[in-house]
Parts: structure tokens; C-alpha cells; sequence
């Protein structure tokens, strides 16, 4: 899985948002905003990894239990896809 | 008169912001640490005039030991995110119009607005109003504005302006303001001014290499650089000439020279400037941005002979009793050159006559009605609109004409 081409993330007034660019801009489906957890999912998805090594990574970076991480994952997984900047 | 503690603070501040240089230790603790909740509200006073809040916010995060009362810097990130999603919501206008007139083989400019966010340190943060797009061809003008029509798109009643049309695209739900330049600038008919601005912009659309611009990734026509140098002071020029601009524009010049003053030909804008009898004006804004917002002018070894600081403060007043394009101040109105007295009034009647009724002004028979036709619709602005007294006018026009003979504008030599 990683992030497809064509959409960035902006830091705006202490808030992350997912932009789409270049061609995407036709296809804008609306921009989404991240909290810090979802902001540093993003940037682990951009080297390109699979589900166990981003719920890896979430649980190294934050002190949470499994579940509450996968839920947390899941539902960031859910959102990017929605937007369509989620390459499987 | 010099300008405000609020003002001076604020100029600190956007300066830090636009030269990406943090403020010294010293003068956050000299300006800035011990500022009041008064302090705070005078401060935020001039930066709404100014429409400059969300630069306000990545200056004040550039320089975090300024400590921000919560309300303040919960107001300004609200703002901020706001007015980045208008920035957002802009681009993916302009890209679908940017295609639409590709699709047409229309050739169109982006002039100002996306071009210029993408200098600052954060392309989100300088607001952007409407989309202006330059179309030379007239007959491409004639076929987008027949595209336009055809799409239900209105063209907007109230541009009174000779030089572009005004229309409200709209596209998924989403909507702005699109202005179709078919000239750069307006009409000033004042002696050959016109014909020598017109003769530089041709001259330099057909011997400067065109260029593009990325801005989120997506490639944009815009002027030759030395030749977006000139319309960007002309706009400055243009707006003080009608009833002022604010800060906004001034910062724009900042980061213009910061970013890409490497690249324009500064001998051939020189010479363009002086041809037009502008040097006066170039001088005042580039001196303020120079003392006021840090802008880097000494290399490019800019301010001819002897600085006119007199002059150039009054002009940053006018700047902040305007505000943005004049609006804090209800009583301003054109600037009828460097004349003054009755001849000088009567002249900007006609001139504005004109621009009212383009059509029926060429009439001459007509002419003495239309005057009398357009005083009486200033008169009736000045009172139930601006409510404010034709005396109060004319001694806001008087002094800001006094400002434009010291610019030596429009003057014989």
C-alpha cells in the first residue's frame, strides 16, 4: 500500500490536510484533514509498506493498546480511500 | 504624522513572515513581550483592514517566544484554515477553467493571484480573491466569453471597468468570481501615457520568452517575469490612483523581489518605469518595503539618487488609512492626478463619465446630461451610501493628491 501520485499534505494552522494535485484537482472529491496519528500514517504510507508494518509503526511512535491502534488504522485506511489517494 | 505602535508592530511581524528571518531576541522583548489585550485588539484592528491575518499567524508561529493570549491564536488558526481551504477550493476552480480553456486552444494568462501565493514562505496564507486571467486574442476573449454565456455563467453587472468583464463561474457546487482581462491595465487618459504603456506591454508580449508556473503541480501560462515586474506595480499604481491599496499589495512586492527578482532584466524595468514617469512612485514603495518589511533591494543596487523617507512614510500612511483598496476610508476617491481645484474635479467627471457610460459619452450631445447624471449618482453614493459629506471627499482628495505631486505623477517631464 502507499499514498498514490497526485496528492500532498499540507500543514495548515497547527492542522494537516490531504490536498490533491496536478491532474487530481479535476477529480476533486473534497480535502481531509488529519489529526497527528493520521499525519504521521500518511508519511509512513508515502515510502510505500502493508498493513502490519503501519500498525507497526503506530504503535511505535504512540503508547496505545493493539486494538485501539487498529481501530484507529482502519479508519484512517477508510478516509484516505474514500478521497481515492490510497494505492493498493 | 507617523504611523501607529499597532501598525509598526504588525509591519515587524509580516516583515519576519515574508523575509523568512526570525525578529531578534531583543526586539521581541522590546515590542512584543509586554503588548496588552489593547495592544492585541489594535494590532488585530489593522491586520483585518488589511486582510493579512493568516500571515499574521505563521508570523507569529516563525517567532513562538512571542507569547499569543489563546483567544487570539485560537481566532487565527480558525482563519487560517479557512481561508486555506478557500485557497484549495480556488486552485481546483482555476485548474477546471485552465482545461476548459485549453480544451478551446484559448490562450490565457494567469495574472496575480495563484502566481503570486506560491512566493510565500506558505502559498495558503495570501488571500486570494477572484481569478484574473488575460486573454490578448480578442477573438479567443470573444470565444470564452460566448462559452461562458452559453453555461449560464453571469457576467457580473456592477464591472464598470474598461479593461476586463467580470463573471461567476461556477463548477461542482463550487463558485468565484473570474475576471477576463482583454487589456492589462485601464485607460488614464493622461496625454500619451496610455499609448507608451500600451506600446511597453505589446513590446514586451512579443519579444519576452513566455513562461509557466507550477502551483499544486499544475502548470500555468503567466507574464514574462520582467514584464509581470511592471503590471504588479501598476496594479499597485492603478489602486492608489482610485482610492488606495493596503498591505497586501506591499507584501506581494516583497516576496516578488525576494523570490524572483534574480531573474528580471532590472535595467529594462528601470527604463520602463522611467518612460512612464514612475521612478517617484517605484522609489516610495520600494523604500517602504525596504525599511518596513525587510525586502532585499541593495542587491539589486535599486534606489536611484536620494531616498525621498518623507515621502515614502506618507505614502505607508495612506496605505493604512486605506486599508485594503481604500475601503477603512469612505471618503476617498480618485485621485485626479497632481492637479487640484475645480478644473481638476471637472476633468475626473468626465473621465468617470465616461467609464460609467462608455457608450453614450461618445455622444457629445449627450455628454452635459451624463455629467450631470453621474455627479448627481456621486452625490447620492456620498450620501446614502458612504453617508458621508462631499466636504469630507474633497479634503481626503485634496490631501491624497497632494501625495501624488510629490510622486510626481503624470508629470510633463
Amino acid at each position: 500500500m502507499k499514498i498514490k501520485k497526485g496528492f500532498i499534505l499540507r500543514s495548515v494552522a497547527n492542522t494537516h490536510i490531504v490536498v490533491p494535485v496536478s491532474q487530481n484537482v479535476l477529480n476533486y472529491k473534497g480535502m481531509l484533514s488529519l489529526n497527528e496519528s493520521g499525519a504521521f500514517l500518511w508519511s509512513v504510507l508515502e515510502k510505500g509498506t502493508d498493513r502490519p508494518g503501519l500498525l507497526a509503526a503506530l504503535l511505535g511512535e504512540y503508547e496505545v493498546p493493539q486494538a485501539v491502534a487498529e481501530a484507529d488504522l482502519d479508519a484512517f485506511l477508510a478516509r484516505i480511500d474514500q478521497i481515492g489517494a490510497l494505492e493498493q | 504624522m507617523s504611523i501607529t505602535i499597532h501598525e509598526q508592530r504588525l509591519l515587524e511581524l509580516l516583515g519576519s513572515e515574508l523575509t523568512e528571518r526570525p525578529l531578534s531576541a531583543q526586539c521581541i522583548e522590546d515590542h512584543f513581550r509586554a503588548m496588552t489585550p489593547e495592544d492585541w485588539n489594535g494590532m488585530m484592528a489593522v491586520a483585518e483592514a488589511n486582510r493579512v491575518f493568516p500571515l499574521l499567524l505563521d508570523a507569529l508561529q516563525r517567532n513562538r517566544d512571542i507569547p499569543v493570549p489563546m483567544p487570539v491564536g485560537r481566532f487565527l488558526q480558525q482563519f487560517a484554515m479557512q481561508n486555506s481551504m478557500a485557497y484549495y477550493q480556488k486552485i481546483f476552480l482555476l485548474s477546471s477553467l485552465m482545461e476548459l480553456l485549453r480544451g478551446e486552444n484559448i490562450t490565457a494568462f494567469l495574472l496575480k493571484g495563484a502566481g503570486l501565493n506560491i512566493l510565500y514562505p506558505h502559498e495558503e496564507s495570501r488571500s486570494f480573491g477572484d481569478i484574473d486571467l488575460y486573454i490578448p486574442d480578442p477573438s479567443d476573449y470573444q470565444k470564452i466569453q460566448a462559452i461562458f454565456e452559453s453555461r449560464g455563467y453571469e457576467k457580473e453587472a456592477e464591472d464598470m471597468t474598461d479593461y476586463h468583464d467580470s463573471y461567476r463561474y461556477v463548477q461542482d457546487g463550487a463558485a468565484c468570481i473570474v475576471e477576463l482581462h482583454y487589456r492589462l491595465t485601464t485607460s488614464w487618459q493622461n496625454g500619451d501615457f496610455d499609448a507608451r504603456l500600451e506600446k511597453i506591454y505589446d513590446t514586451a508580449m512579443q519579444t519576452l520568452p513566455s513562461r509557466t508556473i507550477q502551483v499544486m503541480e499544475m502548470e500555468f501560462r503567466v507574464l514574462p517575469v520582467t514584464m509581470e515586474a511592471l503590471y504588479l506595480l501598476m496594479h499597485m499604481f492603478q489602486h492608489f490612483m482610485n482610492k488606495g491599496f493596503g498591505l497586501r499589495l506591499l507584501a506581494d512586492w516583497t516576496v516578488f523581489w525576494q523570490k524572483r527578482g534574480e531573474e528580471v532584466d532590472c535595467a529594462q524595468f528601470r527604463a520602463w518605469v522611467r518612460q512612464l514617469g514612475l521612478d517617484a512612485f517605484l522609489d516610495a514603495v520600494d523604500s517602504v518595503c525596504l525599511h518596513e518589511l525587510g525586502m532585499e533591494l541593495p542587491k539589486f543596487g535599486w534606489l536611484r539618487g536620494k531616498e525621498d523617507r518623507a515621502t515614502a512614510q506618507e505614502l505607508l500612511q495612506d496605505v493604512f488609512s486605506g486599508g485594503e483598496f481604500g475601503h477603512m476610508d469612505e471618503s476617498r476617491i480618485v485621485v485626479t492626478s497632481r492637479r487640484s481645484g475645480v478644473k481638476a474635479y471637472l476633468m475626473e467627471l468626465h473621465r468617470q463619465t465616461q467609464k460609467r457610460y462608455p457608450r453614450a459619452s461618445k455622444n457629445k450631445l449627450l455628454l452635459p446630461v451624463l455629467w450631470v447624471c453621474a455627479a448627481v449618482i456621486f452625490q447620492y453614493n456620498n450620501l446614502f451610501r458612504r453617508k458621508i459629506s462631499l466636504r469630507r471627499v474633497l479634503t481626503t482628495s485634496n490631501l491624497r493628491n497632494r501625495l501624488a505631486k510629490k510622486l510626481h505623477i503624470f508629470d510633463e517631464s
